[in-house]
This record gives C-alpha cells, structure tokens and sequence, in this order.
C-alpha cells in the first residue's frame, strides 16, 4: 500500500511599506496594511475559499477516504483573523471533517531554526498555541519554513517532541536513493523524515499551465497513470506545494481546480493507493534508512539550498542585523510589547527573499513575488526599519542593545553554524 | 548693452546645478545694467514656470514674424537695471539630458511640436547648410536629439536676425551650435560658458560628437568663459584650448532668504538628536563623476575605527545597485543609509541631520552643495578635483582617490566639533565673497573684450582660421 500525502503550504507575509530614511526616528509604522489586506483578500477569493470547497467536497464524496495536510503560518492567520475571517470559518469546516490534518511551523515563517534556537522554540510554541485557539487541533508533526532541514534542525524539532517532519527529495541528498523512502535524519531516533517528489509535486504546481510542456495539457488520469510507476513497496508519494497553486499561481481558467476535483476518486480507484496525513504514515510505517545530510536543504530554487534567503552579501547583512535585535527585543517585550511584535513580523522569510539578486529563471519566481521594484530597494526599505526598530530598542532603560555594528556582526550569516 | 543670453530652465522648477548658475548669472548681469535677453529651451506639454510668460509654438512663429516678444521681467525685485525679455523655445532639451530620457521625453511633446520637429522645411527659415562642422551625433544621445540640437540653432538664429544685442552668451554644449547659428547671422561676438564638459561627465567615455561640438565652439568663439581654474585646465588638457582665449568666472551662491514660516535663525528645521551617532553625508547624482564609490571606501576605513558612524548617501544614479552591495559586502549594511532622490525640501533634513558633508568629486566644474551645506551649519571636506575648491580656502581638501586622507580628515573633524565650528564659520566668510553681483561685473568685462576682439578678428576669418 502507497501512501498519497497532500500537504499544502499557506502563507502571507506582513509586506512592508516604503519606509525611507525620512521615516528613521518618526514613523513606526512599518507594514503596508492596505497592499496587505488587498492581497489577502484576492488570494482568499481566488485560492483559499474555492479549494478548500474543493477539497471538502472530495472528502464527503469519498467518505473521508481522500485526506490531506496543510501547514498555515501564523503571519497569514493573523491576516486572515483581520481582513479575511471566512477562510478561518472555511478552514473549520475542513478540521471538523477528521479528514485533516494541521501541520506545525514557526509562527511568523522565519529562519530561526538556523539562527536561534531560542526564538524558534518560541515562534513554533506560539503557533501551537494559535492553532489551538482558532482550529482545536494539536499538531503532531512539523514542517520547517520552506523545507529548510539539515541534521540540526531535525535534532531540534524531534527535541520539541513532533513525530514527522516534512523535507525536500532533493537530488543531492538521496543521491539516488527514492524519495517515495521513509527516512530518519542522522542523529534522530523517533523522527520520521517524509520528503518530497518533487517532479510530481512541480507537475501540479509550477508545469501544470505551461504550454510548452510536452505533457501539457495535463489531465487527472494521466496523472494517476504517472503515479503509478512508483514502486508497489514504495511507502508514500510526497505531494507538498504552496497553496496559493490553486487559483492564484495557476488561474482558474487553467483548469486546475477541475484536475483536482477529479483527482481523489482516480486515486482512491487503484487498490494500492490510499490518501494519509503525515502523522498516520509516520505511525503506521517505520523509516528503515538513515539519511545523512551533508549541508542544508530547501524546497526553493534549483539549487535547493538557503540561496534565494542568504544567497548574497544584502541578505546575510539583513540576517545578521535582524537576528542580533532578536535577544534585546524579546528582553524589551515586557516594557514594550510592541517591539518583539514588529521585530516577529520582520523574521517572515519573505523579506530576505525579495533581496535575492538570482538573475536566471529563478529570478522571475523571486521577482513575480516581490512587491519591491529591485532587491536593493528591499534591502533599503528593511535595513532603514531595522534602523528604526534598533533606536526604538535603545530608547528602552535597560535593554543591551548591540552596537550598530560590532565586529562580529558584520559575519555573515549563514556561515555561523556551518 | 544687450546679451542675447543662451540659458536653461526658469525659477522655479530648476533640476540641475545650471538652471541655478543661470538664473544666478541673469542676476548679476541685470544688477550691472545689462539688458538681457533669455531664450530657454522648454518642453512643450511640461510644467508650466511662473513669473515667465511663455508662449505656444504658434506664438513664438508669429512672433518671429516680426514682433518683438517682452515678458514680464520676474527677477525685477532685486534687479537695480537692465531689462529682461524671455523667449521660451519649444524644444525637447533640458540639461543633463540621456539618451533615455530623450527618447521619453520626445513622447511626450505635444503634436504641434511633433510635427514641427519632423518637418524638415524649418517654419521661418530658408534651409541652409548644417551650422557646426561636427560629425553625426552617435553612441548615447542618438541621432534624435542631434536633430534637436540642431533645429533649435535655427530658431535661435532666426531670432537672431529680428533681435538686437551686443554680445552673445551660450552655456553648455547643446546650446552651442545655437551659438555659434546666431553669431553667423548677427555678426556679435560670441562668448560660450562652460559649466561641465562632457570629460567632466564621462571621463575617456564622453560622446565623441558631444566632444566635437565642444570643440568647435572653444576653438571658434572669441571668448571661453570656465567657472573655475579646475575647469580651465581641462580644457587645457583634453581640448587643446588656448588659455590666452579663457576666463575664469566663478559661480556665486544667492544669499539665503528664509521662507514665510521658516525658523529665522538659520537652525534646521530638524533638530538632531543628540544621542544619535555622528553622520557624514554625500549628496550627489550616484555617477562615477561625483564619486560615490570613494565614499564608501573611506567609510570602510572610518568604519573601522569609529563603529557608531553613520553615512548618509542622498541621491539616485546608475550606481546605486553596486554601491548598496559594496555596503553590505563590507560590513556597512547598519552604517550607511540610502535615501534615494531627495526634494528640496527634504534636501534641507539631509543637512540638517549631518555632522559633516564630504564632496569626493572625481571632475567638479564647480559644485554648488559644499555652499549649501556650509550655509546650513554644516563643515565640508570638498575634493581638489573640484572648482568650489578655489572658492573655499579654508576649508579641507583631499584627492578623490586618496580615501585614507578622507577617513582621516573625517574622523578627525567628528572628533573636534570647536574645529568643525570655526570651518562653517571660516567657510561661511568664504561664501560673503561670492555674490552674482561680482559676478556679472566679471562677465561684463569679459564681454567688453569679446567685442574688442571681435572687431579686430570678424568671424568669417576667425572660423576659417581654425579649420
């Protein structure tokens, strides 16, 4: 029996507004409610609303026989709550099914499990917290921002007692080895490691529209026949990809909810197949091959490594800057809550994206979602706010805040736990 | 006496140093009883500019016809004499104009223009043969603004048939083949002023053509008027100009009359707070000529032994990618600030939040932000490679390229604020002595030996002579 695990990722980030130098000292207001509320809004007509009808419906057509995963970040809860509560409503119905399963992550879909160990704990206790509070669902296992796994960060999610954790089947790491394998990361125990096929996940979520594709257009059936070729041994088949997929990457008029409509039942029509959450396979089927990683992973770009976050001396000076403020702002929260509240906001991943200067055909994906007109101005916006928010910080009695720019601060990032 | 003066742009929509310069320079010469008579360059479709009563194309044919065109004189309230008349020329050029920005800007002139700009059968003149003797603009600016160029000599030398002047005065390469159209019909000598050439703009890289019409006017014209010593010497060197044919003319800085509502006291407008680090600004387009780079090398080196400084960088330009990753790149990513382009307004809080202001120009013709700055309260290190440099004796200089001299001048001024006090009150005694007023005494002198020469030389034989 083959395992089909849908886990899809929802996320917004709170986008900052053009905050100039002007703004240092003045202004702390720092995000761009109205671009935020408008897109939320949109993506919540377009993607949320129609999908999640979409997936309900297959899951009382198939009895609860069709299920899947999702991982919500708590950046696009947050904006859901403030400008979108039907798809909170929507994403209820879903949890009352059974069918469903809620993934945890850090709250604002940061980093932090590669700079602080402290604050990820922190981020991923807040998220726990969230989900209860809006889904009454306890999350059993994880997926790091963006599929970001190495060895590390494996050790500290099985210490935060999930029992699966999603990653990317990246070529460089199986080096031939399936990704359909359950593993467990080297230096875990109880961990078990679902990666993802990425050619069939790519298939739904970036080929599906392209019409130069020599598969296109592709239809539900030929699909399932694809599936097929998997080994009969082979414990599961990871299907991960961004949500947003569905009606906002790939439009409507592409046909893509129509695929996914008529997907569960062809899938559920071969005796070998069945659909399972993450957790289930992690508690019905044990890994049998440690993996080991020899560098970090991610799901993004061809490289699939931490190039399109700290691929560049902006981004690493960004990381650098931001993490520092990360302790003294935490230490201020309880003078000013607001602090550790705008410096959580401005851990969301998608701030170091925009300033990724890849030129090549990654550089339209980075492009198509930056509301920046160049990744330099993205590093301006955010260094001005960190400058901001550092002042803020200082104004604080008794608050150590790090010089501007101490010696070791000018390391870069990513090189600080390798 | 009359000059039949060749300018750009009209209080008070100024974008560059030149409109300043021009508008200070119609100032002092009307302030020495001269009349004068302005013909600028203006976009039709554009910003209207107040006080100027500007005309439609339509008018401005008629007026050629034979009218005579008188504006309201604006700068009347602080003229003693000397009239001014304003003639507004349609056409699509403004200073510091790309190959770009023409094409844009060409989209965006009105049809009656088009249509005139594409009519090769100029609308009040018998076609001639071309007025320069330069090759095909090239490269960069593109044969458009080469056509450009060239059909606004045409009007200029129509106009020159119906007007009369003394003395003709062109600033800067695009006016003059305007210049030299009019000096062919009126006879009157010319004198071309020079701003910046294009070896200050582009270095080894300028536009040969734009270099060819720089050269023919410095060669042909009966006087060559720089706005400092550094400027004439690279006329010297790059352009093979006789220094027995060039006058230095230093630009002037307009006393500052502070505005309804403004703090009277010279205090800015925001105060700085004193718990923030020391900041040192560069303000400037972010191009090679203005040397940006420089600065932040030297910051680098500041940086280095004074951690909490900050570096203000104002202003846009096509190096604004590199020098944001140099930044980053060396550890400055929390030290240096981008504002991009600045308004005015917001010109003033750059100031007012700095503690020094280095100008690292690697070619300077003059530089009127080191006035500025030092009007504000504020000391300055000014490059050698500068012409403000000559006007400024007290204050520190460095070579562009020597950024450990820069560093170590910087940190040692943020270190000593009763120094940096007594230079923007040495600086400021500097500034008393520039007025347009001693300016436009200068150029009437420098006229009055243009038409002496003249009169020994007729221009037929003068252009001859430098073929």
């Amino acid at each position: 029996m083959t395992d089909i695990v849908f886990y899809f990722q929802v996320h917004q980030p709170f986008r900052l507004r053009r905050y100039t130098w002007l703004d240092i000292g003045t202004n702390h207001s720092y995000f761009d409610d109205g671009l935020n509320e408008m897109i939320v809004k949109r993506v919540a007509e377009r993607c949320y609303l129609p999908m999640n009808a979409v997936l309900r419906e297959a899951i009382e057509r198939t009895k609860g026989q069709f299920r899947c995963a999702f991982s919500i970040s708590g950046t696009v809860l947050e904006q859901c709550e403030l400008w979108a509560p039907e798809v909170l409503d929507s994403f209820r119905g879903l949890a009352a099914t059974g069918a469903v399963e809620f993934l945890c992550e850090t709250r604002q879909h940061s980093l932090a499990a590669l700079e602080d160990p402290t604050e990820f704990r922190a981020q991923v206790d807040d998220q726990r917290a969230l989900l209860k509070r809006l889904f009454d669902v306890e999350p059993t296992s994880f997926r790091n921002t963006e599929l970001i796994v190495d060895e590390q960060v494996a050790a500290l999610v099985e210490s935060l007692g999930f029992e699966a954790l999603m990653g990317e089947g990246a070529d460089k790491l199986l080096n031939g080895r399936p990704a359909t394998e359950l593993y467990r990361a080297r230096g875990t125990q109880a961990l078990t490691l679902l990666l993802r096929s990425y050619s069939y996940s790519d298939d739904i979520a970036f080929r599906f529209s392209n019409k130069s594709w020599d598969s296109y257009p592709l239809f539900a059936p030929t699909f399932v026949e694809w599936l097929a070729r998997v080994p009969e041994a082979a414990p599961f088949v990871g299907l991960f990809m961004d949500y947003e997929t569905f009606g906002e990457h790939q439009w409507a008029e592409t046909g893509i909810f129509g695929f996914m409509r008529a997907l569960p039942e062809l899938v559920l029509a071969r005796p070998r197949f069945r659909f399972a959450t993450p957790t289930q396979v992690a508690r019905t089927k044990a890994p049998r091959t440690e993996l080991a990683y020899p560098r970090t992973f991610s799901w993004a770009d061809a490289e699939r490594d931490l190039s399109a976050w700290l691929g560049n001396p902006m981004q690493k000076a960004a990381q650098r800057a931001l993490y520092d403020l990360a302790a003294p702002c935490r230490d201020a929260a309880a003078q000013d809550p607001s602090l550790y509240a705008d410096w959580r906001r401005l851990s969301t991943s998608d701030h170091v994206y925009y300033m990724a200067t890849k030129w090549a055909s990654d550089g339209d994906v980075h492009e198509y979602f930056s509301p920046y007109d160049t990744p330099h101005d993205a590093f301006i916006l955010f260094m001005n706010v960190i400058e901001d928010l550092a002042r803020r910080v200082r104004g604080v009695a008794g608050v150590q805040s790090p010089s501007p720019a101490a010696p070791s601060s000018s390391a870069p990032s990513s090189s600080a736990r390798s | 006496m009359r000059v039949l003066e060749l300018g750009w742009e009209f209080p008070p929509r100024i974008s560059g140093g030149l409109g300043t310069a021009c508008e200070g320079i119609v100032r002092g010469l009307r302030a020495n009883g001269v009349d004068v008579l302005l013909v600028l360059p203006r976009l039709v479709g554009g910003e209207e500019a107040a006080g100027a009563e500007f005309r439609s194309a339509d008018e401005l044919e008629r007026a050629l016809a034979g009218r005579r065109l008188r504006a309201t004189p604006t700068l009347a309230e602080t003229a003693t004499s000397g009239a001014l008349d304003v003639v507004a020329v349609p056409a699509a050029l403004r200073p510091y104009l790309s190959a770009a920005d023409y094409a844009r800007e060409r989209e965006q002139v009105d049809p009656s223009t088009r249509a005139r700009a594409n009519d090769p059968r100029p609308a009040a003149a018998p076609t001639r043969a071309p007025l320069v003797a330069a090759p095909p603009l090239q490269g960069g600016y593109g044969p458009n603004l080469a056509a450009e160029v060239e059909r606004y000599a045409r009007v200029v030398a129509d106009l020159a048939q119906r007007e009369l002047f003394d003395v003709i005065h062109a600033h800067d390469w695009m006016t003059f083949p305007a210049g030299l159209a009019a000096r062919e019909v009126s006879g009157k000598p010319l004198v071309v002023h020079v701003h910046a050439s294009e070896w200050d703009r582009c270095g080894i890289h300028g536009d040969p053509a734009v270099r060819a019409i720089e050269a023919a006017a410095f060669a042909s014209a009966d006087l060559v008027v720089c706005v400092s010593h550094f400027t004439r010497r690279v006329l010297e060197r790059h352009y093979s100009v006789d220094p027995e044919r060039v006058r230095v003319v230093h630009n002037a800085v307009r006393r500052r009359v502070p505005a309804a509502g403004a703090p009277t006291d010279g205090a800015p407008t925001v105060t700085a707070d004193a718990r923030q680090p020391p900041t040192v600004l560069f303000l400037g387009r972010l191009t090679r000529q203005k040397g940006p780079a420089f600065f932040l090398e030297a910051a680098n080196l500041v940086h280095a032994a004074r951690p909490d400084v900050r570096f203000l960088v104002a202003g846009d330009g096509e190096l604004k990618s590199s020098l944001v990753e140099s930044s980053a790149l060396n550890g400055l990513a929390r030290n240096v600030f981008f504002t991009g382009f600045l308004a005015p307004e917001d010109v003033e809080r750059a100031y007012a939040a700095a503690d020094l202001y280095v100008m690292p120009s690697v070619s300077e013709p003059f530089g009127i932000a080191p006035l500025e700055a030092l009007s504000l309260d504020v000391p300055v290190i000014v490059s050698r490679q500068s012409g403000v440099a000559e006007t400024l004796p007290s204050a520190p200089k460095i070579d562009y390229w020597d950024v450990r001299d820069l560093a170590g001048k910087v940190l040692m001024l943020l270190d000593k604020p009763d120094l940096c006090r007594a230079l923007v009150e040495s600086g400021q005694r500097d500034i008393e002595r520039l007025r347009w007023e001693t300016n436009g005494a200068r150029l009437v002198e420098v006229f009055g030996e243009a038409r002496r020469r003249a009169q020994r030389t007729p221009p037929g034989r003068l252009r001859e002579q430098h073929r």
